[in-house]
């Protein structure tokens, strides 16, 4: 994976909110590499930038008060915080498609799922109606909605959350997109249906070959179905790894402390390991590592010096002064 | 054994208002009977729209059941008056989910919390004492006494919330999903805490949660809720080893990052895909029989014309369902 050139690559992104003269730094510099076929997973808390991020990506920023302060995003040779609107239409959709977390949210109720999916693909692939209903069918059979096409009949109202996330996917797929945003695509679905989702998720992108990103705060969920894992504390990575490596063998303090407070039958009478204090506010990050406060770790340098995301390991970067090191919980 | 609540076939008609809506209604509790003994925790697991939460609200008699009979400490609610039931509402208490809507936002949270001591009669300066202590026990400084729920995160609003509850020296505390709306970071302090309380306070709790693994850690027994029926009910070692229904099992190996994790790795995952299990849900119609019957990968004959019932199969360990056997767990 890391030989081959990245399919989307998010360099040094800064995103800051204005609101009068309150500044709230969103984003403060994240890297992020993605590639084809693999599923990076994105962790965070709330507030933390995730979502932030993959507006980013999909050029949807409010602006204002959201203003891009550093960075590029580069997806095929282009940057594409530089390239102009009707440039980037192409580019929405076409190539990145998003799921968003709440189905019901995003479907237009006022038409049918049917409609809603050849609308992408009459204007995308330039396709006529006849067509585009007929390709509309197929994903639905893919997505696992039948292939009787009772659900392009369907107002969103008739289907469950399930079946609505899924026709939220058929959408999404729907143009062949390379890479694709998953934002916390599950979380407001039952426990079953949650898994049956990031299997075809998975499934998805073995047929279709996709980089995704998958936003997640829910460390179990990525460990069902990411790849790679990033942890975003305060608008920065902290961590970034093989899935593998990250829940086996976590350098940083706040990846530590997060799986550990996972509570599981296995944890039954002990304590459960927390983190103490809450998570900064975008507009008043403490100093240095955004984490010392927090952290059981801090020393004098956390809280002066922003610790960078450096290669502890390899492919396994890090962005704390006292990496890997272990304390008594 | 002395149990502090015990139900005894809870069952809870919501009515429409449609044509026929009255006659039929809608059975989200149907006939539930439990026992909570004191000091214990009783985890009740399952998915939206189960009667979870309508369960507990029966329970509390905030919307009381439609039939059935609860006990509290001995006394059977149903018999009491207004005035005496108000003297045991305040040992039952609940912590709803979402803390946002609990809280009154135009009330700081001195007065919250000064409401429920107001309505025991308790004078101000013991009222204010009460306020100190209860604050310091959940962890929010007393000079945030005057500031209202929107100045407080949602992991603080909902350490209110618990207080505002403890308030009223309860014995019995429902949680409603209680950490659901938390972050990840936030649960395990709030999680923690209440634990701390349950010992500090020899408290009772009834802890309704869709996260099995949460529950695993936290209560003593388990029962597995669907469409308004308890379908397996274990100790919680029992359950999450050697779970018998297939729609526990189902629950258990849907818990995202494998079965690993909750400590059951003895059993099979589901093979079975989402269409498969649609496809049938459409072909059976489960009219008299078990209502798991549509998403069921062992029924049968037997389980569309009888709905099973409740029975042992090793001690403290019960489930409702006609294919499984008793001690070998299927």
């Amino acid at each position: 994976m890391e030989a081959t050139t990245p399919l989307l690559q998010v360099e040094n992104l800064g995103v800051c909110f204005t609101h009068g003269a309150m500044e709230a730094h969103a984003l403060r510099g994240i890297d992020l590499s993605f590639y084809k076929e693999e599923i990076h997973g994105l962790v965070g808390e709330s507030g933390s930038g995730k979502t932030v991020t993959s507006t980013c990506i999909m050029g949807l920023l409010p602006s204002p008060p959201g203003k891009i302060v550093s960075g590029r995003i580069l997806f095929d040779g282009k940057d594409l915080l530089a390239i102009p609107e009707t440039e980037m239409r192409k580019v929405r959709g076409r190539q990145i498609a998003m799921v968003f977390q709440e189905p019901g949210k995003y479907l237009n109720p006022a038409f049918k799922i049917g409609e809603q999916i050849t609308e992408m693909l009459i204007l995308h692939l330039g396709m006529t109606k006849a067509q585009a209903k007929e390709r509309a069918r197929e994903l639905l059979g893919l997505v696992g909605l039948g292939k009787d096409g009772r659900v392009l009949d369907s107002y969103p109202h008739e289907l469950s959350g399930g079946m609505k996330q899924r026709a939220m996917i058929a959408i999404a797929i729907s143009c062949n997109p390379v890479f694709l945003i998953a934002d916390e695509p599950t979380t407001a679905l039952d426990v079953t249906l949650q898994l049956q989702i990031l299997k075809l998720i998975k499934k998805l992108r073995d047929m279709l070959g996709m980089g995704i990103l998958f936003i997640s705060h829910d460390l179990g969920v990525v460990n069902e179905v990411a790849d790679r894992v990033s942890v975003i504390y305060a608008g920065r990575i902290v961590e970034s790894t093989a899935k593998s490596q990250l829940f086996t063998n976590p350098l940083h303090p706040y990846t530590r402390l997060l799986i550990m407070s996972i509570p599981d039958a296995r944890k039954r009478g002990k304590r459960l390991a927390s983190i103490p204090g809450r998570v900064p506010d975008a507009d008043n990050t403490p100093t240095g590592c955004a984490f010392h406060p927090r952290c059981p770790l801090a020393v004098q340098r956390c809280r002066v010096e922003n610790p960078s995301l450096v290669e502890y390991e390899i492919g396994h970067a890090v962005a704390c002064h006292r990496a890997g090191e272990t304390w008594n919980i | 054994m002395e149990h502090l609540v015990e139900c005894k076939e809870i069952v809870k008609i919501h009515r429409g208002r449609g044509i026929g809506g009255a006659k039929r209604g809608f059975r989200a509790v149907d006939g539930i009977s439990l026992q909570i003994d004191r000091n214990e925790s009783y985890g009740l697991v399952g998915e939206s729209g189960c009667g979870k939460t309508t369960f507990a609200r029966a329970l509390l008699y905030l919307d009381p059941p439609t039939s059935g009979s609860i006990s509290f400490d001995g006394v059977k609610l149903e018999t009491l008056g207004r005035r005496e039931f108000r003297k045991f509402r305040k040992r039952i208490q609940i912590v709803f989910q979402d803390p946002n809507s609990a809280l009154n936002p135009k009330m700081s949270i001195h007065a919250s919390l000064s409401e429920g001591l107001i309505n025991r009669g308790i004078d101000e300066a013991e009222r204010v004492k009460r306020i100190k202590d209860l604050l310091d026990l959940v962890g929010i400084s007393y000079a945030y006494r005057n500031r209202y729920p929107h100045e407080f995160s949602g992991g603080q609003k909902q350490r209110i919330v618990i207080a505002r509850a403890l308030s009223m020296e309860p014995d019995f505390l429902v949680l409603d999903e209680p950490v659901s709306n938390l972050d990840v970071s936030i649960q395990a302090q709030i999680i923690n805490l209440l634990s701390d309380l349950k010992k500090e306070f020899s408290l009772t709790y009834l802890f309704i949660s869709h996260d099995l693994n949460l529950v695993s850690y936290m209560c003593d027994t388990i029962g597995v809720m669907f469409k308004g029926k308890i379908v397996e009910q274990a100790p919680s070692e029992a359950l999450v080893s050697s779970p018998s229904h297939p729609y526990t099992r189902r629950l258990l190996s849907s818990i995202p990052g494998g079965a690993q994790r909750t400590g059951s790795m003895g059993f099979e995952q589901e093979e079975e895909t989402a269409e498969a299990l649609e496809i049938r849900a459409r072909s059976r119609q489960a009219a008299t029989g078990c209502p798991y019957y549509p998403l069921c990968p062992l029924g049968d004959g037997e389980c569309t014309s009888l709905a099973p019932s409740l029975r042992d199969i090793a001690e403290g360990h019960v489930v409702s369902c006609h294919k499984v056997g008793p001690a070998t767990g299927r």
